[in-house]
């Protein structure tokens, strides 16, 4: 019920704001009525913390109600580790954007904070959906009303950039669910009729007497590809990354925090959700591919970020190579990639947020976002360069902050899968390093010899409230962060192991037991003991094995099946 | 009054009346020899098989006049030759196959087509007093 | 003929079972006498009449809802949930014309007891359409439809447009329909019935030989053009913007629903046997046609009326994918969910396409401030009236929690679940596109500074429609499941 109240009480508030004239309210006091919307919304998201047993497996809070039978379709909510902390991530900065906004919003507000109000339902919704359809229109509801604040309270640009923002992830969204049918449809032959949208019943399905998943390897791919495509563009992954800037150089600053430290989450949880847990061994097979786009995401983010003159597009593009780490940790596809990866989430939300908040923050007073309009800030606006140097610091990986813990577990977890990766990847967190420092020298230091920046004044205490949440968290999980993974660590477990069950089963379901020892003895490969659990049968597949026109997906450790892997993706890296 | 007949019987596209006389009949014969061979191999249809290719020159004729031709009234005019060439059909199967359906449709669709024809004909006039003609090229207002 | 008595052929039950029509026809005359004897200004009874007959034909449908399929008058007619069902969506859509239609009318100066009873004339025809069991009685229900619509599609004589909308309309609908019936008499000749379930015994050993493709692709273009699918939607745009506003709102919704509802039972009825992969065929090309040409060329409209008729095109061939889909390649049977998504789809489309072309009534009269910039700034001078109308966009995009998701959900999954999954993918690519137009008009209700406003044309009908249309379709796309079954259970009446 909890939960229920967590994703339904937003749109107590959007009703109260819709109906303010009738009552006679003036129209200041929408942002109040937002404002103490999403407060008593961040209040009743701390039980979940508290409440949340890290021990116990499976989903807690869990909701389930009959919803549309004749696709069975249910109302299915629930938590883990990894969607309880997002849940709370999403209240605290759906807060601190309502916050922010007082002074930079000006018309228009009823709407404004309506529209934030909806999206935190949409966010809420999406991420403790554990029902596909439910999950896929909570989805598209969040794209509704970010559509209408970057197109509304936009910048010069923001017709183009609130269509964009809408047409792509729409294209994502429905190639996305027609893999979602996919999987529904094949459930429904393979259990004799059964219809279900159910995770967690799709997980549990018997596996059939040759211990098969009830997904066939190659209708795997297929649905993977749909749903990747969908998920990739909100993360954004590479190619698919193009929206990202216009949408953050347009949005208003609640909407550039709400998109980098929510929305873009989204994607890689789903990707943890519903990818990794349905088709596992399309997980595998596509790792190689995946993992390259994020390494690509990751350097070209941070080379693209280098030469941008907009701080809000440098943002923007750093985000592309933080995503990247983040899908890159994933797709390592072992314990510390995946940790590091949910971590890297929460942390990325964070920092980045604060870094919006900041270039806001700056905006409002110069209206400006170039970075060559500052310089020598520091001496005029001491608070406010001192919060900008823990927000850029936590966000370039500053032990002691909360961004170095992040992305060290994810090398960890790369470089289980490959030296040279994390080498890449290590490169990528260099090269953010750059970047932000050298935004930061550009914008704080040096004389400060433009006119109009002479008479800036420094953070009121409003400001500081909204950014003081996030740098306390940013220290928090920077030098203390045992409870954050405490909390993450069944749920990570479980996804891992998940993955391994199944590939294990499918390994037994189309090869002969000894004959892949025996390849395993022969080639002195012993996958567990390696410590890494990401391909446990990691011998090289002979072509003998694959078995009736099926091809065995795997990601085994030498040879074979990798070659073919790196050839068909073009680039992926071979031990 | 001539500008009016002028324009009843006017130009289309360039091309004079005959011309687009001939066009319509060779395309309706051309229909006429390609489709109607199509029919004659089947033996329920093979008694009755020069009425029907009455009946489907009369169609084709009817069809490719009302593409063609650009009088309204001559259009409506095609339409129920259309429908004629139904109603033979009809009555020749009915006959054929010794069973009533046939007639009564004939008799549904007649009546159907006068009324058709009454309402066709008053959206004409109402037309005209707009326009002050009948050919279907007054119809531009329209397009986009 | 010694000895006939035509009373031999009917009983009391087949009036009981078409109860609904028999009541509309008479409410319809009685229209027609009421309007000699009323003076001018008890003009609003006759609107009051029509609303109460409207109201009891729905209340006679609903209460007599079948749990099996009866036929009536010898088999001419059948009444089960499929055909109640589309006979609930023709009068819905009836009912809210009336509603949004009040002011129109006056406001164009045709506020005339005809345009109620041609309304109610069209609406018997398409019930019948619903449930004919007999060609005749299909293509009598398709006239009787046709006939008054060529003639609401012109009512406004003064308006050079629309009379040429109208004449538009019915030289192409003549033609269409002329099509359709020689479709019918090769049928007719080829198996010596007209009786659906007759002339399923009679197909089901046939094999496609010329004069039955012939006579299917005659079929085919005949309610193509009901349902305005590509290549045979040339009329669609043209009438759509010259017509009167509530006629089309009338006719998008009803026309399609009966003639897709009629070719829907055609073709899984008598044609289900071998003949079905060649629809499949057929109707595959004029669905990709009219969800790619109809969305695409949507996107370069600026007019909302004419923008809104390239859309229905476009969901023209959505439904058309339903209707692919009830036919798996092969199997005998049609399948239930192609048919149930079909229904459902049409019970979402009703509400939102209805509720849209009321938001362009309220907008402007005839002709005027039909134009996208005219509907600049609305979220700032009529914040509700953007909205709905937003609620209504958002509904025929299919993005949740609208009733046009679930619908545009139901038939891409039925689809899929047919085998048909590239066609899906196309339709749902399409819907993709129709996003960029419908929310072009959102971009301007609310991203664009208002317009100098002129008039609004509010009354107390307009309203409650939109409100009405509005709340069905968030509400029913939150919680489709009664009318899903609803649907569910009339289509599997279908076989039985």
């Amino acid at each position: 019920m909890l939960l229920t109240f967590l994703i339904f009480f937003p749109l107590v508030g959007v009703a109260a704001i819709a109906l303010m004239p009738t009552f006679g309210l003036d129209k200041s006091y929408a942002k109040w009525l937002a404002t103490l919307t999403a407060g008593i919304e961040l209040l009743c998201s701390v039980p979940l913390w508290i409440g949340f047993d890290a021990g116990a497996t499976g989903f807690q809070w869990e909701t389930k109600v009959a919803w549309i039978e004749s696709f069975g379709i249910e109302y299915h909510i629930g938590v883990d580790g990894l969607s309880m902390v997002l849940v709370i991530l999403t209240a605290l900065l759906s807060l601190i954007s309502i916050y922010c906004s007082f002074s930079g919003i000006t018309e228009r507000e009823r709407e404004f904070y309506a529209f934030l109000l909806l999206l935190e339902t949409g966010m809420i919704g999406a991420f403790v959906s554990l029902d596909l359809f439910l999950f896929y229109v909570f989805w598209e509801v969040m794209l509704v009303p970010m559509y209408f604040l970057i197109g509304v309270w936009g910048g010069e640009q923001k017709l183009y950039a609130a269509i964009k923002f809408f047409l792509y992830t729409l294209f994502g969204s429905v190639l996305m669910l027609i893999g979602i049918l996919l999987i529904y449809f094949h459930y429904k032959e393979a259990s004799g009729g059964l219809s279900t949208f159910d995770l967690v019943k799709l997980m549990q399905f018997p596996l059939s007497a040759q211990g098969d998943f009830f997904l066939g390897k190659s209708t795997q791919w297929w649905a993977f590809l749909l749903l990747f495509v969908g998920f990739a563009i909100k993360v954004p992954m590479v190619p698919f990354h193009t929206w990202l800037p216009d949408a953050h150089v347009q949005a208003p600053t609640a909407g550039s925090v709400i998109l980098a430290g929510v929305l873009l989450k989204m994607g890689a949880y789903a990707f943890l959700r519903f990818s990794l847990p349905l088709l596992p061994e399309a997980s595998i097979a596509w790792a190689p591919f995946l993992m390259t786009l994020s390494l690509v995401a990751i350097i070209y983010g941070a080379l693209v970020a280098m030469m941008q003159s907009d701080m809000k597009k440098l943002i923007a593009y750093s985000s592309v190579s933080h995503m990247g780490f983040v899908t890159a940790g994933i797709f390592a596809l072992n314990y510390e990639g995946i940790a590091g990866g949910t971590i890297q989430m929460v942390n990325h939300g964070l920092s980045t947020g604060a870094l919006f908040l900041i270039v806001g923050l700056i905006y409002e007073r110069r209206h400006t976002k170039a970075i060559a309009d500052f310089g020598g800030l520091s001496a005029k606006m001491p608070v406010y360069a001192m919060l900008f140097l823990i927000a850029t610091l936590s966000s370039i990986g500053m032990p002691g902050l909360n961004g170095f813990i992040g992305e060290f577990t994810i090398l960890l977890g790369i470089f289980q899968v490959s030296k040279v990766w994390a080498a890449i990847a290590a490169l990528g967190i260099i090269m953010g390093a750059a970047y932000m420092l050298w935004l930061y020298q550009r914008v704080m230091f040096g004389p400060c010899d433009k006119p109009e920046n002479q008479a800036l004044k420094d953070l009121d205490l409003r400001e500081i409230l909204t950014l003081a949440p996030l740098i306390v968290l940013m220290f928090w999980i920077g030098l203390y962060p045992k409870p954050l993974f405490e909390k993450l660590d069944t749920s990570t477990r479980a996804t891992v192991e998940w993955v391994r069950k199944a590939n294990e089963a499918s390994y037994g379901a189309y090869t002969n037991y000894k004959h892949r020892t025996s390849l395993q003895q022969s080639h002195g490969v012993a996958g567990k003991e390696e410590g890494s659990l990401l391909a446990p049968e990691s011998a090289a597949v002979s072509r003998s094995d694959r078995v009736s026109g099926q091809v065995v997906w795997s990601l085994p450790r030498e040879g074979g099946d990798w070659d073919r892997h790196s050839a068909s993706v073009g680039g992926g890296e071979s031990r | 009054m001539t500008e009016a007949n002028e324009s009843a019987h006017g130009e289309w596209g360039g091309v004079p009346g005959s011309a687009r006389l001939g066009v319509g009949v060779a395309g309706g014969l051309l229909l006429f020899l390609v489709v109607f061979p199509l029919f004659l191999p089947t033996p329920e249809l093979g008694q009755i098989d020069k009425v029907l290719s009455l009946s489907g020159l009369l169609f084709f004729v009817g069809l490719v006049g009302f593409v063609v031709r650009r009088n309204l009234i001559v259009m409506l005019i095609c339409l129920e030759l259309m429908f004629n060439a139904v109603n033979l059909n009809m009555m020749a199967f009915s006959h054929e196959l010794n069973d009533w359906t046939g007639q009564m449709f004939t008799l549904f669709v007649v009546s159907i087509a006068a009324c058709e024809a009454a309402i066709g004909l008053a959206i004409i006039i109402s037309l005209y007093r707009h326009v002050n003609g009948v050919d279907v090229d007054d119809l531009d207002l329209l397009s986009g | 003929m010694t000895g006939f008595n035509p009373l031999d052929y009917v009983n009391s039950s087949d009036f009981l079972s078409t109860a609904p029509e028999l009541l509309l026809v008479g409410v319809g005359l009685l229209i027609l006498m009421l309007d000699l004897f009323l003076p001018a200004k008890r003009r609003e009874l006759i609107v009051q009449v029509t609303v109460m007959g409207l109201l009891l034909s729905l209340a006679i449908v609903w209460i007599g809802w079948p749990d099996s399929q009866s036929e009536a008058f010898s088999g001419m007619l059948v009444v089960d949930g499929y055909s109640q069902f589309i006979k609930m969506v023709v009068l819905l859509g009836a009912l809210l014309v009336v509603f949004i239609s009040g002011r129109y009318l006056r406001n164009e100066g045709i506020y005339v007891a005809e345009f109620y009873e041609l309304l109610l004339f069209s609406s018997v025809g398409m019930m019948v359409m619903a449930s004919g069991a007999n060609l005749l009685t299909i293509y009598l229900g398709l006239e009787l439809m046709s006939l008054p619509l060529y003639v609401l599609a012109a009512f406004l004589r003064a308006n050079r447009r629309s009379t040429e909308a109208g004449l538009k309309y019915f030289l192409l609908g003549g033609f269409s329909s002329a099509l359709l019936l020689y479709g019918i008499s090769l049928i007719y000749g080829l198996t010596g019935t007209t009786n659906l379930m007759a002339l399923q015994h009679s197909l089901a050993s046939l094999p496609v030989s010329p004069p039955l493709l012939v006579a299917m692709v005659l079929l085919v273009a005949g309610f193509g053009f009901k349902v305005s699918a590509v290549p045979f939607h040339l009329w669609t745009p043209d009438v759509y913007m010259g017509a009167p506003t509530p006629v089309v709102a009338f006719m998008s919704v009803g026309t399609k629903a009966a003639a897709i509802a009629a070719f829907a039972r055609l073709m899984v009825v008598s044609f289900g046997g071998l003949q079905s992969s060649v629809w499949a065929s057929m109707l595959i090309v004029l669905a990709v046609g009219s969800m790619v040409l109809g969305n695409v060329v949507a996107v370069v409209q600026n007019n909302v009326k004419r923008m809104l008729a390239y859309s229905a095109i476009g969901h023209g061939g959505y439904l058309l994918v339903g209707l692919i889909a009830s036919m798996k390649p092969g199997s005998v049977v049609g399948l239930p969910d192609g048919l149930t998504s079909l229904l459902f789809y049409l019970f979402g489309y009703l509400f939102a396409n209805i509720g849209a072309f009321a938001v362009v009534i309220y907008l402007g009269r005839e002709g005027q401030h039909e134009s996208y910039e005219d509907y600049s700034g609305l979220a700032q001078t009529r914040p509700w009236l953007a909205a709905v109308m937003m609620i209504f966009l958002l509904s025929l995009t299919g993005i949740p929690p609208t009733i046009g998701f679930v619908g545009k959900f139901y038939i891409f999954a039925a689809a899929i679940g047919s085998g048909y999954t590239v066609l899906a993918l196309i339709g749902l690519l399409t819907s993709t596109i129709s996003l960029y137009y419908y929310m072009g008009l959102g971009m301007y209700m609310y991203m664009r500074p208002p317009v100098e406003r002129h008039v609004f044309y509010p009354t107390r009908g307009l309203t409650i429609s939109l409100i009405v249309c509005a709340v069905a379709t968030v509400l029913f796309g939150i919680l489709p499941q009664t009318w899903v079954h609803l649907a569910q259970s009339g289509v599997l009446q279908l076989w039985h």
